[in-house]
């Protein structure tokens, strides 16, 4: 039974190919042709054999019967051809001589003869070597090289970028929304993401080193979509002009637009910076056991990430050193939570790494190879990352701000205020007598909150604030 | 009319005992025997009579076709997939008082678990998980001290320790007897069953079915090296049945016999097989070798199976290679079939063909293994 299957052969790895196959006859596998010859039909068959079983010495024995195969296109084909000229019965020899010699040319080119279309036959076993049939068709033409897919670039030189999108939208009666402009919104919340996800693909690998590994052509989608959603709650101002292209009615009141937007990109990479610095090097506070805290410290600091006795965002880890008989192994546990608790990721290793024989300090070593090992760092690296941003797309780390009552004129707007900050969420307001509290998510600093609360504040005041005071990063006191 | 009653009562009880004396007959009675197990190996080919040149059983005549030859990732219908086990001693238990017991119950089996790890490896019919942490721990932690923690962890970040198919438990049960008054011995029995248990149901399969191996201590140690004197119900000198390190390493001896003979019956329950590819002379080409379990200086039974028939054709003696096995045909058997094959053979390259399929399969543990391995 003949099976077809497309095989690349380049003559010009022949030499280096056959340089390989002598070498190796000094050590296994190695790989050797019995014959090769034209058929009736002037097909070059070739049959090679190679040692050992399986797919490695299949794909051992079609290597050395495609560089045969290349090896006698380019040498003594036309030679061997006339030999048998008499005996073809499908084809005339001026015919096959044709396509022989347009083979040597294009191999003689010093090109490649590519995509050799050759059919491989059911592998065969004969005492320990695995053994192939190889033939070339007659007729099969030399393959061209493929074209390479245009990228899309990201232009430095230009200040702006104009995308064209759909944005889709229904009435929306409790806002007061009509059809038009939740599609409009729509449509240029999907420009600015669509740009965020170009810029990404072509500067992400800068911020690499301190969140995830990534290439640029995996462009990371819950990443993209976070750092859209979160550039298009903190500012409006990143479509500088659109202008409506289309129009189609949906069903249910809906409509469809069609948009060409025009996105100022050097605002958008400022802001998706401000936001992947937020997700990639955030500022920690380590909560773990000694020694796993100095383990801990010097690998964060090594991934890019601020460790800061300040800091609201928490990285709590503890290790374990469990004993079965004498054999010691680590479990490490690691959670990434804010200061009011909330929890945005956890890792744990894989304690069947490795165990040790129970002593004293052991769990030291058994640190140093568990925080050494490639894959458990990139899987806690992801799980920071995840973890970070899965705070940004909450919305930012939880603000606590408390302002004294005697500052404040009224208490029942504070929350409507809060609520029109750029970037501010989940508010909520409490407090007592003397004090006014409020907490909320806030995707950036506390400095920066303070200042924009002493500008959005005065309509609300009594009397004038006092300087913020900011404690642990997170909590800004008006007192 | 009285005397055709007669008569016809006459005719159905001759009847009923002419039934009853016909009764088949295929089963006979036999006694249960309590005397030590043998071991049971190959004849060398060249004892081989033409009657003997049949196929045993148990024979397994699937192809190479699904295997991927990847050892980690191999295709369950694959016949070199080999079921990857741990071993376990259990029963370690010993009940009653007496003199001798409590020794006896001291006794540790984890040396043995060990042997018995490096036996099984050894006639490749499993894989075998090891559970000698200790060794394994030790050398993580030279690894570890010589290399340092990066390398350390590179080299220990492979696929992590085999998951078993399969659990294998020896069971030991062990009793003692003294006999005599003054001058006493101590008669030690260990008998041996093995159990291959799926951990995940519970149950525990029906083959490999190694049967019972009952060693007694006498097969080991001369009954003189077992005596002891005895004085005011005390010991005096002698045998140190009381003595836990003198009786392992009697139990010890035993066991290691019992291993041998789970061993060989291990061998003849799941016998080696392979495809012959082809004949040239009396030299046959099979298509595994090592990698099948073939072991060297191996008899097997040459047969061709044909749409569910097997037809013996010869005996012949196998050496392995990695992945193929060469052998030679020492006797052929006095058959049509065979003269024919033979026939071809002679003339060039015999290469079955048309549907019709030769294989080999070993006859159990080969001659000399047991001098030469245990």
């Amino acid at each position: 039974m003949i099976k077809a299957r497309n095989y690349t052969a380049k003559l010009p790895a022949v030499a280096m190919l056959s340089g390989l196959v002598a070498l190796a006859f000094g050590a296994a596998p190695a790989a050797h042709a019995s014959s090769i010859s034209f058929n009736s039909n002037a097909d070059i068959t070739v049959q090679a054999c190679a040692y050992g079983r399986g797919a490695a010495a299949i794909a051992q024995a079609e290597a050395q019967a495609a560089a045969e195969l290349a090896a006698f296109v380019k040498g003594p084909a036309l030679l061997q051809l006339n030999e048998v000229a008499d005996s073809l019965t499908t084809t005339s020899a001026a015919e096959a001589t044709q396509w022989v010699q347009s083979l040597q040319e294009a191999s003689q080119s010093g090109i490649t003869v590519a995509n050799l279309f050759v059919q491989s036959g059911q592998p065969w076993l004969q005492g320990s070597d695995t053994c192939v049939s190889m033939t070339l068709v007659r007729g099969t033409d030399v393959g061209g090289a493929d074209a390479l897919d245009g990228d899309i670039v990201w232009d430095d030189a230009s200040r702006e970028v104009a995308v064209v999108v759909n944005g889709e939208g229904w009435p929306n009666k409790a806002k007061g929304l009509s059809a038009q402009q939740v599609a409009e919104v729509d449509g240029l919340r999907r420009a600015v993401s669509q740009v965020v996800g170009v810029w990404l693909q072509q500067n992400y690998s800068q911020y690499s080193n301190s969140s995830i590994e990534q290439t640029n052509d995996e462009v990371n989608e819950s990443l993209k979509d976070v750092v859209a959603q979160q550039l298009h709650t903190r500012s409006n101002g990143l479509v500088k002009r659109w202008q409506l292209l289309d129009t189609q009615m949906l069903s249910d009141g809906g409509v469809k637009l069609t948009l060409e937007a025009v996105v100022e990109k050097q605002e958008l990479a400022q802001a998706a910076q401000d936001i992947l610095t937020a997700i990639g090097s955030p500022r920690v506070r380590v909560m773990a056991p000694q020694p796993l805290a100095d383990h801990l410290r010097l690998w964060l600091n090594q991934q890019g990430i601020e460790v800061s006795e300040n800091a609201s965002l928490l990285v709590n880890a503890n290790a374990d050193v469990r004993v079965s008989g004498n054999s010691a192994r680590l479990h490490l546990g690691v959670q990434v939570e804010d200061a009011a608790g909330n929890l945005y990721g956890q890792w744990n290793n894989n304690p069947a790494l490795l165990a040790l024989p129970n002593k004293t300090g052991i769990h030291r070593d058994l640190l140093d190879v568990h925080l050494s090992h490639e894959q458990q760092r990139a899987a806690l690296a992801n799980a920071l990352h995840e973890a970070f941003t899965q705070m940004v797309a909450q919305g930012g780390l939880i603000h606590e701000i408390a302002i004294a009552r005697r500052y404040l004129s009224s208490t029942a707007e504070l929350p409507g205020v809060l609520q029109t900050i750029g970037g501010v969420r989940d508010v909520q307001v409490g407090g007592n007598e003397q004090l006014v509290t409020a907490q909320l998510r806030y995707n950036g600093s506390a400095a920066e909150l303070a200042s924009v609360l002493s500008q959005v504040l005065p309509p609300l005041l009594a009397a004038p604030l006092p300087q913020a005071r900011i404690d642990n990063a997170y909590k800004i006191k008006f007192l | 009319m009285k005397f055709a009653k007669l008569a016809v009562s006459a005719i159905a009880l001759s009847v009923l005992v002419a039934c009853q004396s016909t009764a088949p007959s295929q089963t006979q009675s036999t006694k249960v025997s309590n005397r030590s197990s043998g071991v049971s190996v190959a004849k060398a080919p060249e004892q081989f009579n033409d009657s003997d040149i049949s196929v045993p059983a148990f024979f397994n005549t699937q192809g190479l076709e699904n295997c991927t030859f990847d050892v980690d990732n191999e295709h369950p219908a694959c016949p070199l997939k080999k079921p990857i086990v741990r071993m376990y001693f259990s029963g370690t238990d010993v009940g009653g008082e007496g003199q001798g017991v409590d020794a006896l119950r001291a006794y540790d089996d984890t040396q043995l678990l060990f042997m018995l790890e490096n036996q099984f490896s050894g006639i490749n019919r499993y894989r075998i998980v090891t559970r000698d942490d200790a060794v394994i721990d030790a050398e993580s932690a030279t690894v570890l001290e010589q290399q340092g923690a990066a390398k350390a962890a590179e080299y220990f970040s492979g696929s992590g320790p085999l998951l078993p198919d399969y659990v294998v438990k020896i069971d030991t049960l062990r009793t003692v007897k003294n006999e005599g008054s003054i001058t006493g011995w101590m008669d030690y029995t260990l008998e041996l069953t093995a159990a291959t248990i799926n951990p995940r149901t519970r149950e525990i399969m029906s083959y490999p079915n190694l049967g019972k191996v009952r060693v007694k201590s006498e097969e080991v140690r001369d009954r003189s090296e077992l005596k002891f004197i005895m004085a005011n119900n005390r010991y005096v000198s002698g045998f140190r049945y009381n003595d836990s390190a003198h009786v392992n390493a009697v139990i010890n001896d035993m066991a290691s016999r019992g291993i041998d003979i789970l061993l060989t019956r291990m061998l003849s329950e799941i016998p080696a097989s392979a495809q012959v590819l082809g004949i040239k002379g009396d030299q046959i080409s099979l298509d595994r070798g090592q990698n099948a379990g073939v072991l060297p200086n191996e008899t097997m039974i040459v047969f061709q199976y044909e749409a569910g028939f097997v037809e013996p054709i010869g005996v012949a003696r196998v050496q392995p290679s990695i992945n193929s096995a060469n052998g030679t045909i020492v006797r052929w058997k006095n058959s049509r079939l065979a003269n024919q094959i033979e026939r071809s053979a002679s003339n060039g390259i015999y290469r079955p063909s048309n549907g019709v399929k030769i294989f080999a399969i070993s006859v159990g543990t080969p001659a000399g293994f047991l001098e030469n391995r245990t």
